[in-house]
């Protein structure tokens, strides 16, 4: 349903929508390159922090009720200084669409459509992605509405059916002289939880009634407990030495469930509808902020924003296809989340600090 | 209404199609995979009247090969749809005598190779997401399985719960098996281990998932063997899996055990000779089995204690007379012989694995890296050295609950 506002359940459904994306079918490779069997404990503890700054971007949110993240960013420092801290956030979100794009479509060609070009999986996707950013942030809210509870009642009786093949033993010994590498995956594993700046964008399109907090703590911890869970699972089904060597471990989790009843041989594909799903959200989300972001660098008047949009889409789609190497679009993939997490972990804490200090003296 | 004839005429373009379409009928949906050396190994070789290919065909399962030297043989069953209704399965090399199976053989020096030569013999295409089995030569399983396993484990059509199968003698043999229950051999080896609940003769949980999963962890391990005649095929006792190389056969007693002390016992029965009867023979169905390994390091030296717990009905005796005398005593006395027998057979098979084959199949190597992980760092590289003559101690406790129909 189209409501004037966002709900806050919807603050919940966007939240978790763009935290989740094609890191749920990679993150656990990721963590058990890191620390190996304790995996887990180290996405655990970076998703536990990514909460902590995520509750950052929220109070600088309700400190400006109607002002989304770019429009703060000029208010606090400056049209200048302003459009010089959002450039980079505004390319983030242009870039990780694209490579985020770009890896779907090489899992989605290696598990479903073998025979599709990447350009016209890519393509496709990116249309009806402009599609919903054209339609606007009330349009998405509904999209995440209908796209949560599917992903959730997927990905849990994935998880359940996946259990009988799990082997406990496999994530034994726990912290056995690899505290150093779980430390060392504190911060790959914080920077799979991206997403979670939504709040600043959709804040200001919210009821803003009491308890909005609670619903955006749940949207971040409903990722949280997926991503771990996915890891534990992956490690105790596949083992530290096999899951090193799976690029997409969700996919092949997927593909290693093992029903009795042959018409049921090819979950995957039914679970592939679902990482569409996912993926088309978080998409859609990102290409929000990169749509809101350089709207107010360009000055562009909300208004007219929408326009925006196909012209970054064209962007997002030549970045996509830009590295023709699968594996360099990963490392890309990985280093851009990295960067962004450093340089949004410089950049937000002081902002908002001052944006706290500058409203105490208002009052004063 | 121009705006829904436009979207209309929109909604055409993907109606029309899509890039991935392959009709059904053009698809070769591969049931089972055989994996042979090239040439075969004339030494120890079983000669059948199925195992050749007809003289003629030979060149065609040949391939211009573009750096390796052809090496291995593939041989690919595929049902015969049109076929499968009205005949029986069989080696018919091309089905044209009306039967439901094509059993297509390719010599090459790569896999993927190979299967994209099958396409210059045949109109259908390869299509292995519905494959049940990969049947591995024993002689391609001793020169190392791991160099075999890639493109089954790349190919993104794979599926990590095929069943895997080790052949005694050439592979290919096994999917020209004309069963006599299912259509095709490989659907029929494929439901053989289905039984694992009824035998434990069977070796469980060996499928191309955890076939990798035990490699790149290291660790040693049993893959069912497999024999078939013209008609029939049989899996029973397993190859040794060490360092990924087969080191030797399993029998189906030895199996037995492996299996009682890895927790891998799904049901089964055992026999023993009945105490003071020449001939008599007690038989014990179980119903359930667990066993723990418990890892001790004494003087820097690993021991293991395994303690099985066994649970089951008195299911039969032969040769000599019972009924009425089953009491107490007596089933003391059979639970007695069971637990020598159980403890007997363990200790028989931890002294092959260890002295003959030098094969950790109980995967005690593990045990240590989980449970003891400050010694296994100490002793990992030696590892190969110690298992030989690591010291194991087995306790089986054996309860007979019911006793059948009959006291």
């Amino acid at each position: 349903m189209i409501t004037e506002r966002l709900s806050k359940v919807q603050v919940m459904t966007i939240t978790v929508g763009a935290i989740f994306g094609v890191d749920i079918l990679m993150v656990q490779h990721y963590m058990v390159k890191f620390a190996r069997q304790d995996g887990w404990i180290s996405l655990a503890i970076g998703g536990l922090l990514s909460i902590g700054f995520a509750f950052v971007y929220y109070l600088l949110a309700i400190l400006h009720p109607d002002l989304d993240l770019p429009e703060i960013m000029l208010k606090l420092c400056g049209p200048f200084l302003g459009r010089l801290l959002l450039f980079p956030i505004a390319l983030y979100a242009v870039l990780y669409a694209g490579l985020s794009a770009r890896i779907f479509a090489q899992a989605l060609k290696m598990f479903l459509l073998d025979r599709t070009p990447i350009y016209a999986i890519i393509g496709l996707m990116l249309v009806v992605v402009a599609y919903s950013v054209y339609k606007g942030i009330y349009v998405i809210g509904s999209i995440s509405d209908v796209i949560f509870p599917i992903c959730v009642f997927t990905i849990v009786s994935m998880l359940l059916m996946s259990f009988q093949q799990m082997d406990l033993d496999r994530l034994q010994p726990v912290l056995f002289e690899n505290t150093d590498n779980v430390v060392r995956g504190i911060f790959p594993g914080f920077r799979h939880f991206l997403g979670f700046e939504i709040i600043a964008y959709v804040y200001c399109h919210t009821y803003r009634a009491k308890g909005t907090y609670k619903w955006f703590s749940a949207g971040l911890l409903i990722p949280i407990i997926f991503y771990v869970m996915l890891t534990v699972v992956s490690i105790g089904v596949f083992s530290v030495g096999s899951l090193k060597g799976l690029i997409f471990p969700t996919l092949t989790l997927s593909k290693s469930i093992e029903f009795p009843a042959t018409f049921l041989e090819r979950l995957e594909s039914f679970t592939a509808v679902v990482w569409i799903a996912l993926v088309f959200e978080s998409l859609i989300l990102f290409f929000y902020m990169s749509v809101r972001d350089f709207s107010v660098l360009l000055g562009i008047s909300r208004r007219y924003d929408k326009y925006m949009t196909f012209a970054l889409i064209a962007a997002a789609y030549i970045v996509s296809l830009l590295e023709p190497h699968g594996i360099q679009v990963l490392d890309y993939f990985l280093t851009l989340l990295s960067a962004y997490t450093l340089y949004t972990l410089i950049i937000i804490p002081p902002l908002t600090g001052y944006a706290l200090l500058k409203r105490r003296r208002s009052k004063q | 209404m121009k705006r829904l004839i436009l979207v209309l005429v929109i909604l055409t373009i993907p109606l029309a199609g899509c890039w991935d379409r392959v009709d059904i009928d053009m698809r070769g949906y591969v049931l089972g995979i055989a994996l042979d050396a090239y040439p075969p190994n004339p030494i120890g070789q079983n000669t059948s009247e199925l195992e050749a290919s007809p003289e003629e065909e030979e060149p065609l399962e040949k391939m211009e090969t573009q750096a390796g030297r052809p090496k291995y043989a593939m041989t690919v069953q595929l049902p015969m749809l049109k076929n499968s209704q009205t005949a029986g399965s069989g080696p018919t090399g091309g089905g044209f005598d009306g039967s439901s199976t094509w059993e297509i053989t390719q010599i090459g020096d790569s896999f993927i190779s190979m299967n994209r030569e099958m396409a210059t013999r045949t109109s259908l295409l390869m299509y292995y997401e519905h494959l049940q089995v990969i049947i591995i030569s024993d002689e391609i399983a001793r020169q190392g399985l791991e160099k075999v396993m890639d493109f089954f484990l790349r190919d993104p059509e794979m599926r990590r719960r095929v069943k895997i199968f080790i052949s005694k003698g050439e592979a290919k043999r096994i999917l020209d098996v004309l069963p006599r229950i299912e259509d095709y051999a490989s659907m029929y080896l494929s439901l053989i281990p289905l039984n694992v609940k009824k035998t434990s003769r069977m070796a469980t949980d060996t499928d191309l998932g955890e076939l990798i999963i035990n490699i790149h962890s290291g660790l040693d391990f049993v893959l069912p063997k497999v024999e078939a005649i013209k008609d029939e095929i049989k899996s029973s006792g397993g190859a040794a899996i060490k360092n990924g190389k087969m080191v030797g056969w399993l029998t189906e007693l030895e199996l037995e055990a492996v299996k009682l002390m890895r927790n891998l016992y799904r049901g089964g029965v055992i026999t023993v000779r009945t105490p003071g009867e020449e001939e008599g023979l007690n038989v014990l169905e179980v119903t359930k089995a667990k066993s723990t390994i418990k890892p001790s390091i004494k003087d820097n030296v690993p021991h293991f204690d395994i303690r099985i717990k066994v649970e089951g009905n008195y299911a039969e005796d032969v040769n000599i007379h019972t009924h009425g005398q089953l009491d107490m005593e007596y089933i003391r006395m059979l639970e007695r012989t069971f637990k020598k027998e159980i403890e007997s057979l363990c200790t028989r098979t931890i002294k092959r694995m260890q002295e003959e084959y030098g094969a950790d199949v109980l995967q005690l190597k593990r045990i240590l890296q989980t449970k003891a992980p400050a010694y296994w760092k100490k002793i990992a590289d030696q590892w190969d050295e110690i298992y030989p003559s690591a010291s194991i101690s087995i306790t089986a406790d054996v309860t007979v609950s019911l006793l059948g129909l009959e006291t």
